[in-house]
């Protein structure tokens, strides 16, 4: 097991009791993220999907790296490391997109 | 979208005004994007600077995905200032600074939306939303 830190971003501040860190423990970052949503109720369900998988609009970084990069949430993480926690941040005018949600299509 | 009677206020000082307005321009056809960098209050947010972010969607000129390696350099230098990213900005080429439907979709809570609308001639304007409940409400902007 190691001591890591979670930089919380601010929209998911509300789950941590306004914390922009936790420490906890692990030694991969499923560990850690599977014992950061035990700690804070409602943030595991923000992280992971049903089957454990990082959903698709968070990306979780050790240090400067995507773990999508590195083993996914096999990744062992060591002792003082920090994970970040990056919510997928899009949008744009998006005309076509309007368009499609109208006549029921997704693109 | 709606505006409440006493909006929620994000502060922009004048000089990070002219920075977006430049980058807004400088990507014009494309969308710029990035973050905002500040202190959050219950009903203000001061902005102290903001930080550029490489755009990855390269596929369409209307819609931006923010590189996630630029939200991690971003979030480091917040919190070396003790501060926070609260918000985002990015553009809108020859469309209005409102929401779209993708903006709706894809915004978190708790986080101030910057549009510039920008077209050839230049910045049309700028306006400043916040995602409370299942819509925007739009922010007053003071200097």
């Amino acid at each position: 097991m190691s001591a890591v830190t979670v930089r919380i971003p601010t929209p998911l501040r509300v789950l941590t009791h306004g914390a922009d860190e936790v420490r906890i423990a692990g030694g991969t970052v499923a560990e850690c993220l599977t014992a950061l949503g035990q700690r804070h109720h409602g943030l595991g369900e923000r992280l992971l999907d049903e089957r454990g998988e990082l959903r698709r609009f968070v990306s979780v970084f050790v240090g400067p790296r995507d773990v999508r990069m590195l083993q996914g949430l096999a990744t062992r993480v060591e002792d003082g490391a920090v994970l970040t926690i990056v919510p997928d941040v899009a949008g744009g005018s998006c005309e076509r997109f309007g368009r499609d949600r109208r006549s029921g299509r997704r693109r | 979208m709606q505006l409440e009677t006493r909006s929620p206020t994000v502060l922009l000082p004048g000089t990070l005004r002219l920075y977006l307005q430049s980058a807004a321009m400088y990507a014009y056809p494309r969308e710029a994007c990035g973050l905002l960098i500040g202190r959050r209050m219950a009903r203000q947010t001061e902005v102290f600077w903001a930080e550029e972010a490489r755009n990855r969607n390269l596929l369409h000129t209307d819609r931006f995905e923010l590189d996630p390696a630029d939200f991690v350099r971003a979030d480091g230098h917040a919190r070396a200032d003790h501060l926070d990213v609260v918000g985002v900005w990015h553009t809108h080429p020859d469309h209005r600074a409102r929401p779209s439907p993708f903006d709706l979709e894809r915004a978190w809570e708790n986080w101030s939306y910057v549009i510039l609308s920008v077209s050839a001639a230049g910045v049309v304007e700028l306006r400043s939303w916040r995602l409370m409940g299942a819509d925007f409400w739009e922010e007053a902007i003071e200097p």
